[in-house]
């Protein structure tokens, strides 16, 4: 199945809270069927683009690509959205596959990042790998972010997401795609990494982070 | 992995500090500014195109059954010319070579014949096309 085909009902994720997130669309569902769908397309997009926006951000690391493949994810759910039967799972839930799948279809697209160490900021970070027991940045907020940025994929995306999202673990299952415990384990993985590499830089200390 | 154990372990706020740090650290990015201008006329263009698509579809379409129906009709017309030329010709050759080598053997004279059956065939043959075209007259209809 290409990568960026709109979901079905065994790649959504079964999940506690999928009753929750189908009762808040509830509206957007009954417009559907009236046969509102451009109305239901506008409520889905007013309430779901920033959490789209944040997903694809969290994934794809770059506002000019996020924008593109939020905006992308949208117009694919708008052109499918009338083949959406509220069986096959929340609406929420078939929104963030589609955008998953469309910002994995960018990534595999865009392959291997090569950089060169001639550029400036790459160098910076090279110096900073080369020397780890120096902080990197003396603003702490600039440095968790940047340790943020170093944690493995799932972790990292399960850390960004969690505090973008409020900390609803539950949203953050839907929109990863996975099951809660998961994501909890990701979180609970992802701050032990953080508080070590934090204690590694030297900043233990909490005072020192903010 | 196993979630269950990774449940039991997990503490929402299992370090306060962290907690508030990484809130600050990590504030929810805000959409871009005309995110959804963009994403209104992007939808638009997609609908244009769908008519523009839609539109050229038809066009082509149009254009392939009248190519067939010209083709049809310009067959139905060759035919129909040559069935008159074969018949025209056929009809001539009997007369000019048929009637007088009857006349000549059985001593029958079918020049007023031949013309008047010539015209039952066609007058036959004329109101089987009307008919097949047209269906029966009024009066004769039950």
């Amino acid at each position: 199945m290409p990568l960026d085909a709109p979901p079905q009902l065994m790649d959504l994720p079964l999940n506690s809270d999928a009753s929750e997130a189908a009762r808040r669309d509830g509206d957007i569902v009954e417009l559907m069927a009236a046969g509102a769908t451009e109305a239901a397309f506008e409520r889905l997009a007013a309430r779901y683009s920033p959490k789209v926006y944040r997903l694809c951000l969290a994934m794809l690391r770059d506002p000019g690509r996020a924008e593109e493949a939020a905006q992308d994810s949208l117009l694919r759910a708008w052109r499918a959205l009338a083949g959406y039967r509220s069986a096959a799972g929340a609406l929420s839930t078939w929104l963030y596959a589609i955008t998953r799948n469309r910002c994995l279809t960018l990534i595999e697209r865009s392959g291997p990042t090569m950089v060169s160490l001639a550029d400036e900021a790459v160098q910076a970070e090279a110096d900073g790998i080369a020397a780890p027991d120096e902080p990197r940045s003396s603003d702490g907020r600039t440095l968790l972010s940047q340790l943020v940025e170093a944690l493995p994929n799932a972790q990292r995306l399960a850390v960004t997401l969690y505090y973008y999202e409020e900390r609803a673990v539950a949203e953050v299952a839907a929109m990863l795609g996975l099951p809660e415990a998961t994501v909890k384990t990701h979180l609970h993985r992802g701050r032990q990494a953080l508080r070590a590499r934090l204690a590694e830089q030297g900043l233990a200390d909490p005072a020192l982070w903010l | 992995m196993n979630p269950t154990r990774a449940d039991d372990v997990f503490d929402p706020r299992p370090d306060p500090a962290l907690d508030d740090a990484l809130i600050r650290a990590l504030p929810p990015p805000a959409l871009p500014a005309g995110f959804h201008v963009r994403l209104q006329a992007a939808m638009a263009a997609e609908a244009a195109h769908d008519l523009a698509c839609q539109r050229r579809q038809l066009e082509e379409e149009h254009a392939r059954r009248m190519a067939a129906l010209e083709r049809g009709y310009v067959r139905l017309k060759r035919d129909t010319l040559a069935t008159v030329l074969a018949v025209a010709f056929t009809a001539g050759a009997v007369v000019q070579w048929g009637v007088p080598w009857l006349h000549a053997t059985l001593g029958v004279d079918l020049s007023e014949l031949v013309p008047l059956l010539a015209l039952a065939v066609g007058v036959v043959v004329g109101a089987g096309v009307w008919v097949d075209r047209f269906g029966l007259p009024r009066v004769l209809r039950r």
